[in-house]
């Protein structure tokens, strides 16, 4: 049944996100080329190319601003609107539901972040520097220094993209956790949500502070002896510290998002 | 035939101060279509919702088949609300799919069949669909289930005279001997005529559950009649 449901989402989502990508990929090649042909760039006193620059400019804000609000947008027409009728009456769990929202939504927010790269590569890069890349002896050369310095820097660098998923998706999930909330009151809810929003990140941020000060009450920190000539163990062991930290939170806002949707859903 | 297909008991709904619903016990077999007919306010959506899972109750319980709402009841209850649940991005063929894919019970066929018979297209979009034609796509994804239990809120509200005869003919041809219709409305002479049992809902309180047949010959009235003097203002 999951399965389904992020079908059914990712065909949701990108049914608007698609074609949006699409123009905006299209849109910088055009700046790209208005940049590099002088002629383009002095026609009708250049207000051609000052026109494809705002509309990049325009379409680069829509982007981001539509990708956040497709997130919310998604959680709160899908589940807490008047969709929420159909998706609550389906026959799967409400941890699906909330899972199936949560994956799509951060896929699409690194969808958004990935074109957005493109589109920079391709106002930024010269095609010399596109076939550099893929000469051979260039990259075994970049490749081996790595491996030199630091051997390990392959999983350092899935560590990084685990990490970063993990935090997008924590962020979401806060985000759904305050809208379900949000939705026990039968009036204002919004207002609820922003509110509950702000409380949660003030309440979590005052936890672990209180952590931080108690282990450095304790003196609670790696002897100088045990972490010399294992900082690469050390920086792995960084990393996925910051990846149980960023878990533990997005847990907090999954089951509490869950405990609220499975146990006083109020669809009004 | 399952006596006990749909039991609340002593089912109480508050929101904030407000009793929408008060001690309601109620039990429906299988094999009916039952009349769930009160003014508006008088709780019937409220109930509804309480037996498909979208609210919780503040006292009581509602078990449907013996279970609580659920993966389970969901499974064997074909809910169509008072909302439009539709996602809008959809063609009607996209929604169709949907409901295939997701209800075992979906009658694929049965589905495209009733949409021919109404003169829909299944590649229009939602969006572009009236008001009272996208009831009728929802009617009709409700009712190509072969479910236990169909839970109907208002089914003829919107829609035309002519299309309250097809829809109430659908209802009629398309459950089963197993299964049970419970229609919210309170337009009861349209649907009086298919009815084998009512439920009176005044203030959030049951006040009546009876066959029509017991109705008429015990108040010599019809049920319509005996709604508009029970609850005149």
């Amino acid at each position: 049944m999951l399965r389904k449901l992020l079908k059914y989402e990712f065909k949701s989502v990108f049914y608007l996100m698609l074609p949006l990508y699409l123009v905006f990929v299209v849109v910088s090649a055009a700046c790209r080329l208005f940049m590099n042909v002088d002629f383009l760039q002095d026609m009708f006193n250049g207000l051609p190319f000052f026109f494809v620059n705002m509309v990049y400019f325009g379409l680069f804000v829509a982007m981001m601003v539509i990708s956040l609000l497709m997130v919310v947008q998604r959680f709160y027409k899908g589940l807490l609107s008047e969709e929420g009728y159909l998706m609550f009456t389906l026959p799967v769990r409400t941890w699906q539901l909330i899972l199936s929202k949560g994956i799509v939504a951060t896929v699409t927010v690194i969808a958004s972040g990935v074109v957005t790269l493109l589109s920079l590569f391709i106002l930024t890069m010269n095609l010399g520097d596109i076939w550099s890349m893929f000469t051979f002896d260039q990259d075994v050369i970049v490749f081996s220094r790595l491996f030199e310095m630091f051997p390990t820097w392959p999983l350092f660098a899935l560590e990084f993209v685990l990490l970063m998923f993990v935090y997008l998706w924590k962020h979401i999930a806060h985000a759904y956790s305050a809208m379900a909330f949000g939705q026990l009151a039968n009036k204002n809810r919004v207002i609820l949500s922003f509110v509950v929003y702000g409380a949660q990140w003030l309440g979590i941020s005052f936890f672990w502070l209180m952590v931080v000060s108690v282990m450095n009450k304790l003196h609670f920190q790696v002897p100088h002896r045990l972490s010399h000539g294992h900082e690469e163990f050390f920086m792995h062991f960084g990393m996925w510290m910051l990846m149980v930290w960023q878990g533990l939170e997005l847990a907090f806002y999954y089951l509490t998002t869950h405990w609220i949707l499975s146990r006083h859903l109020n669809l009004e | 035939m399952n006596e006990k297909l749909l039991v609340c008991s002593s089912l109480t709904k508050l929101f904030g101060t407000k009793q929408a619903l008060t001690g309601v016990d109620l039990t429906l077999g299988s094999g009916k279509i039952v009349g769930l007919l009160g003014p508006n306010g008088s709780g019937k959506t409220t109930l509804l919702k309480l037996v498909n899972g979208l609210l919780q109750p503040t006292g009581g319980s509602v078990m449907v088949d013996g279970r609580q709402p659920g993966v389970y009841t969901h499974n064997i209850v074909s809910y169509l609300p008072d909302k439009m649940f539709l996602n809008d991005w959809m063609k009607v063929i996209d929604l169709i799919r949907f409901f295939d894919d997701f209800y075992s019970d979906f009658d694929f066929p049965k589905a495209m069949e009733m949409l021919q018979s109404l003169g829909l297209s299944s590649t229009e979009r939602l969006k572009t669909l009236s008001k009272g034609t996208k009831e009728k796509v929802q009617l009709i994804v409700t009712m190509a289930r072969k479910a236990k239990l169909y839970l109907l809120d208002e089914p003829i509200g919107g829609v035309d005279p002519a299309a309250r005869d097809y829809i109430l003919n659908t209802i009629l041809t398309n459950y089963s001997e197993d299964s049970t219709v419970l229609i919210s409305t309170h337009l009861i002479a349209d649907i009086e005529r298919v009815l084998d049992e009512v439920v009176f809902l005044k203030n959030g309180e049951l006040t009546l559950h009876d066959t029509v047949d017991n109705i008429r010959e015990q108040e010599g009235k019809s049920v319509d009649q005996l709604f508009r003097e029970v609850f005149a203002c």
